[in-house]
């Protein structure tokens, strides 16, 4: 099976945009491409919902259209708030398949031109038709989790908190974050709240902004060696656990073991933080630390920028912004510019990085893991 | 209340066909509608058509079946808390027994 590379990344600046999703895509494409041909043997694009949030469907054909890249074969991929992750692993499967050798991924979301109540219904479609129909959106079923995992391990909310508190620290240091402020603990707690204990400052924004990878089967300096994808249950109320996520550890057992690493391999991490007590479960999920440990990560800075295991070194959806379809190939750049050294004030001292991108409520996850070669 | 079970285990509410585990047949069952809250939310910013708030419980009930729904009370909310199911204006809701 040919070997996998990653030739270069690009991004824009996530947050509110003026500019079109397909203008996004061609900023962050431009970045990627700048010292190379286009000649792309495809092109997959990670796009969760343009039909609802922008109003065009056939975005693979119209996107290609943007960039020129006439006649070039051009899939878009819906895999829910894991678009980006998905149309990576489907760019990586064609090329380790031998049947490419180049392939470009561009992932991307617009989802500020709309009221927030549209884009919470929007991303509420992502529930089972049951439960939201109780009236449960993604920050109630976060809330359900949060509040057992409390419950069942003795987190606090000012623990908690700190979740937010760092990623938006590791956000001041990510020139392309969409928030780049420093919050404190008494902020968070005094934030609105959505979903009690949730408060607006658990939860990741609603953002524009796009990025690009380009694979190749030709050797460079990165490597990816290894991808796990798993789904759960639709339903919350099908699950067995609410404190693990089933989906997570599934994909990453399957990441480790196609890698052939572990978790205490791993030197740098991007989990998928769209709520804060994600950032706590994630890393014990991933087999980082014991369930409840996580906890202790937090609070003693094991996962900060100077700790033993970096996380969210970009400043993870809490800071950096969540364009849904965007967010898995943006932690890809984040891995691929912390292995290269071009992390900028952000950097980490790392070799084997680890990405993981959750779909729907925590039930479609797909973990990846990059290495410097 | 009715609830499917199948023969690899696994029991959900909420009837269906095939089982979300093993894609097998599943059966139809009556379960009491004794209930304990796993967890809970009261939900503030609420979807376009739904009155803040909302008091959101996810239950468990025999067989370790589970139903997210809302509830009456928002003194009912407590983790641990016994109480019983009812069906009323199309919905099913938590009710906490008094103590």
């Amino acid at each position: 099976m040919p070997k996998v590379y990653i030739s270069s990344v690009g991004i824009t600046k996530f947050g509110r945009r003026k500019e079109s999703l397909q203008t996004l895509m061609y900023e962050a494409y431009s970045h990627a491409v700048s010292s190379q041909k286009p000649d792309f043997d495809a092109v997959f694009v990670g796009c969760m919902n343009p039909d609802e949030f922008v109003g065009d469907s056939n975005f693979a054909t119209l996107i290609v259209d943007h960039l020129g890249l006439y006649q070039i074969p051009s899939v878009r991929i819906d895999n829910a708030p894991a678009s980006g992750s998905a149309a990576f692993e489907q760019a990586f499967f064609s090329v380790a398949s031998g049947h490419y050798e180049k392939v470009l991924v561009l992932a991307g979301e617009k989802m500020t031109n709309l009221p927030t109540i549209i884009t919470t219904r929007i991303l509420s479609k992502l529930i089972d038709k049951y439960e939201r129909s109780t009236g449960a959106t993604m920050p109630a079923l976060a809330a359900l989790v949060t509040r057992r995992y409390m419950h069942d391990y003795g987190l606090s909310r000012e623990e908690l908190a700190l979740a937010a508190v760092k990623n938006h620290h590791n956000g001041t240091l990510n020139p392309y974050a969409q928030f780049q402020k420093e919050i404190t603990v008494e902020e968070v707690l005094k934030s609105k709240i959505i979903s009690d204990p949730l408060r607006l400052y658990d939860c990741a924004s609603i953002s524009d902004g796009a990025c690009s990878v380009i694979l190749t089967s030709s050797k460079t300096d990165v490597k990816v060696t290894g991808i796990g994808h798993a789904t759960d249950f639709l339903s919350l109320q099908y699950r067995d656990s609410l404190t693990s996520f089933n989906a997570t550890k599934v994909a990453a057992k399957r990441a480790y073991e196609m890698s052939h690493r572990q978790p205490k391999d791993i030197d740098v991490a991007e989990v998928h933080d769209a709520f804060t007590i994600l950032e706590i479960v994630n890393p014990e999920d991933l087999g980082f630390f014991k369930p409840g440990a996580g906890i202790a990560a937090l609070v003693d800075g094991k996962t900060g920028l100077n700790g033993g295991l970096p996380i969210n070194t970009s400043g993870g959806l809490k800071a950096r912004g969540h364009p849904v379809g965007a967010t898995g190939l943006a932690q890809i750049c984040e891995i691929v510019w912390q292995l290269r050294g071009e992390a900028g004030k952000r950097q980490v001292s790392a070799n084997i990085g680890l990405c993981h991108n959750i779909g729907g409520f925590v039930n479609n996850n797909i973990v990846t893991i990059l290495e410097s070669c | 209340m009715q609830a499917s079970i199948c023969n690899c285990g696994k029991i959900v509410i909420l009837g269906r066909k095939k089982c979300p585990n093993c894609g097998k047949t599943m059966s139809s069952i009556e379960i009491e509608n004794d209930a304990l809250v796993l967890t809970y939310t009261t939900l503030y910013t609420v979807p376009e058509g739904f009155n803040t708030p909302i008091f959101l419980a996810l239950v468990e009930l025999e067989q370790g079946a589970k139903l997210l729904c809302e509830c009456k009370n928002e003194n009912d909310l407590e983790i641990g808390r016994k109480g019983k199911i009812v069906f009323e204006n199309e919905k099913y809701y938590f009710v906490g027994n008094k103590d």
